[in-house]
C-alpha cells in the first residue's frame, strides 16, 4: 500500500482529451530486499531505530541503484512513476530529503493484537506479524477492556523511544506513524479469531464490543501518533483486508458502521482491499468522502469506476500471479483495467515478489505508457 | 420420522439447534446412520459448492461446519456401533514459517464434512512433523498449506522429508495463494487444490490413485 496517495491528478488532465494519464507505482517486497542484501527484518530491525537506520542506509543505496536501473531500462515509456519502495517498511523515504529515524511498526495488525496480550512474530524476510488471538478465551462483553494507548506495550516502548531520539536529533528527524489503519473487523478477527463470526450469531454484545475495541485502539492510536508528530490533516488510509472473506450481509452489518465512523473523522480517505473485491463496492460506494480505491485483482474495475466516478483506483496486481504469468498475460490484464477504467484517474500498483522477471514488470509499464500516448484504444 | 431434508437445510444455515435436534430424532427413529451421515456430506458438499460460487464465504461456512460438528458428535456413538468408519485420514497444516491458517482450516473443515478424518497439526509446522503425526495416525494424505511467497518453497523440504520417510503409498497435496499447478507438480506433490471447495475431490482422487 502506498503512502505517496496525495497526487495532484487533476493536473494529469490531458488537454482536450477528457481522460487522465494513468501512472504506476512499484513495491518490492521485504523478502526481496532480504535476499537481495541480507538484511534481516527482525525484532532488533523494528525495535531499535538507530540500527535501523543504519540498515536503512544501505537498503536506500540498493533501492536507488535499482529505481536507477528501472529508470534506465523504462526511460522510453510515456509513464509517470516514483522510485519504488519497500512494501509494509516505513521511513525509507523522506520527502524533504531528511533522514528520518522511525519509530515503531507501521502497521496496526500486531501493534494492537499486542495491546491487548498477543505476540509479535519477526521473520528475517517478511513484514512482522501476530500469533495467537489474545481474545479468544473471553466470554461477554464485560471482559473487553481498551487498553490505555501510552502505557501499553509496544505503544509505550514505541513513545519513550520518540521522546528520546527528538531530545537528541529534532522533531524534524522522527517520524511516529502507522503507514495505514486496518480496519475494525481485520483487527477484531485478529483478536477473537473465528469464534468471531460465532459471536455475530451467538452474543452479538460480545462481538460489538470487541469491534468497538479494535475501532478505538487502532484509530486512537494512529490519531495519537498524528498528535504527536504535528502533522497535517492528510488522508487516511484504510485497509479492509478481511474483505475477501466475508459477505455481503456480514460486511453491511460488521465493517461498514465502523467504517463509516473513521471516515467521517476524516477529510479524505483511501480505502484498501488486498483481494477480489466487487461483493462489498456497493457497501463502501454508500460511504462519503473515498478518494481513493485501492483492489486488488479480480475486482470489477467497471463497477469500481461506475460507483466511483471520481475517485483515483488504485490497482494492485496480483503478487503470485505477477511473478509467474508471462508478459503477455499481463499486458493482457493491465490493458483490461485501462479499459473498465474508463479514462478516470488510475495507478497501476506492482509488488513483486523474489524471482518476478524484469519483462513482467516492463509489460506493465509498456501498456500504460500506451495507454498515456494513444488513449484506452490503442 | 425425522426429515433429513431439514437436517440437510439446517446445517447448509447453520442452524445448530434444528441440525442436532433432527439428528438426535434421527437416531431415536433408528435410522440408518449410514443415510443420516450423507445428509450431512450432502449438506456440506453443497455449503462447498456455495463457497465456491461466492454465494457463502468464510464466517457462512463456519458456522455451517460447526452444525456439523455438533450433529456429527451425537451421530458419532451409533457411526462405531455400525462400524462405520472416516473413509480415511489425513493429516493438515501450515508450512514451517507460515502462521496463516484461514485456508488450511476451510480445507480441514471441507474434508470433515466429507467424512475424512482430519489431524490438524496447526500453523508453522516442520516437515518432520508431518512424517511424525502421518506415521502415528496410519495417514493416507498429507496436506500442505502456504499463504505467502516466502514460505511455500519450504514445501519442496517437507516434501522430499515426507518421501525420504518410510510411508508406504503416502499422497502428499499441497494448496495456498501463492502456489500453482505446475510448483505442485516441480516439488513432487502428488495434488493440487487450488480452493477448499475442490480439496474433497482432489483429495478423494489422490488417494484413490494412491
Amino acid at each position: 500500500m502506498s503512502q505517496r496517495q496525495d497526487q495532484k491528478v487533476q493536473d494529469r488532465r490531458l488537454e482536450g482529451s477528457g481522460r487522465l494519464r494513468a501512472r504506476v507505482i512499484g513495491v518490492v517486497s521485504p523478502n526481496w530486499v532480504h535476499t537481495a542484501m541480507g538484511v534481516k527484518f527482525n525484532e532488533r530491525y523494528f525495535m531499535d531505530p538507530e540500527y535501523r537506520q543504519v540498515e536503512n542506509r544501505q537498503v536506500a543505496d540498493w533501492i536507488g541503484t535499482f529505481n536507477t536501473m528501472l529508470q534506465t531500462r523504462f526511460a522510453r515509456y510515456d509513464v509517470d512513476w516514483e522510485p519504488v519502495g519497500i512494501s509494509g517498511i516505513a521511513g525509507m523515504y523522506d520527502p524533504d530529503g531528511l533522514e528520518k529515524l522511525t519509530v515503531g511498526l507501521p502497521q496496526p495488525f500486531p501493534v494492537v493484537t499486542a495491546m491487548f496480550g498477543g505476540e509479535i512474530v519477526y521473520f528475517d524476510n517478511d513484514n512482522p506479524d501476530s500469533k495467537g488471538e489474545p481474545l479468544a478465551g473471553i466470554s461477554s462483553a464485560s471482559e473487553v477492556h481498551i487498553p490505555d494507548f501510552a502505557t501499553t506495550f509496544p505503544v509505550s516502548v514505541y513513545l519513550q523511544q520518540y521522546e528520546d531520539l527528538v531530545a537528541r536529533f529534532g522533531k524534524d528527524k522522527v517520524d511516529l506513524s502507522f503507514l495505514y489503519l486496518h480496519s475494525p473487523l481485520t483487527i477484531a478477527y485478529r483478536l477473537r479469531g473465528e469464534q468471531l463470526f460465532f459471536d455475530m450469531v451467538d452474543d452479538p454484545e460480545l462481538a460489538t464490543a470487541i469491534l468497538e475495541a479494535a475501532h478505538a485502539t487502532s484509530l486512537g492510536v494512529y490519531e495519537m501518533y498524528e498528535r504527536i508528530g504535528d502533522r497535517p490533516e492528510r488522508l487516511l488510509p484504510i485497509a479492509t483486508c478481511i474483505a475477501s472473506l466475508i459477505s455481503p450481509d456480514v460486511y453491511r452489518k460488521w465493517e461498514i458502521p465502523w467504517l463509516r465512523r473513521q471516515i467521517e473523522r476524516h477529510p479524505k480517505a483511501l480505502v484498501h482491499s488486498c483481494g477480489p473485491s466487487s461483493h462489498i463496492l456497493d457497501l463502501l460506494a454508500e460511504l462519503p468522502g473515498i478518494d481513493f480505491m485501492e483492489v486488488g485483482a479480480g475486482t470489477d474495475i467497471a463497477r469500481t469506476r461506475v460507483l466511483f466516478p471520481k475517485a483515483t483506483i488504485n490497482y494492485v496486481v496480483d503478487t503470485p500471479k505477477f511473478r509467474n504469468h508471462t508478459p503477455v498475460q499481463v499486458d493482457a490484464e493491465i490493458c483490461q483495467v485501462i479499459r473498465d477504467n474508463e479514462g478516470g484517474p488510475l495507478t497501476i500498483i506492482w509488488p513483486a515478489e523474489t524471482g518476478t522477471p524484469i519483462e513482467t514488470i516492463e509489460a506493465i509499464y509498456a501498456a500504460v505508457s500506451d495507454y498515456n500516448q494513444h488513449g484506452s484504444e490503442a | 420420522m425425522a426429515d433429513l431434508e431439514v437436517l440437510i437445510a439446517a446445517i447448509q444455515d447453520g442452524d445448530r439447534a434444528t441440525a442436532t435436534r433432527v439428528t438426535a430424532e434421527a437416531i431415536r427413529d433408528e435410522m440408518d446412520p449410514q443415510s443420516i451421515l450423507d445428509a450431512m456430506t450432502a449438506a456440506m458438499a453443497e455449503v462447498g459448492r456455495r463457497f465456491q460460487c461466492n454465494e457463502v464465504y468464510v464466517p457462512e461456512m463456519l458456522i455451517s461446519a460447526r452444525a456439523m460438528k455438533e450433529a456429527t458428535a451425537l451421530l458419532e456413538p451409533v457411526l462405531i456401533k455400525a462400524d462405520i468408519r472416516p473413509e480415511w485420514t489425513a493429516v493438515i497444516g501450515t508450512i514451517n514459517g507460515d502462521l496463516h491458517d484461514i485456508g488450511k482450516n476451510l480445507v480441514a473443515m471441507m474434508w470433515r464434512g466429507a467424512n475424512i478424518k482430519v489431524v490438524d497439526l496447526g500453523t508453522n509446522v516442520p516437515a518432520e512433523r508431518f512424517v511424525e503425526a502421518a506415521r502415528d495416525h496410519q495417514a493416507s494424505l498429507i496436506g500442505i498449506s502456504a499463504l505467502l511467497t516466502t514460505t511455500m518453497t519450504g514445501m519442496r523440504d517437507a516434501v522430499a522429508a515426507i518421501r525420504a520417510a518410510d510411508l508406504p503409498g503416502m499422497r502428499i497435496m499441497v494448496g495456498g495463494a501463492p502456489v500453482t499447478p505446475e510448483f505442485a507438480a516441480e516439488i513432487g506433490a502428488d495434488a493440487y487444490a487450488p480452493d477448499a471447495a475442490s480439496a474433497v475431490d482432489v483429495a478423494k482422487g489422490a488417494v484413490a490413485a494412491g
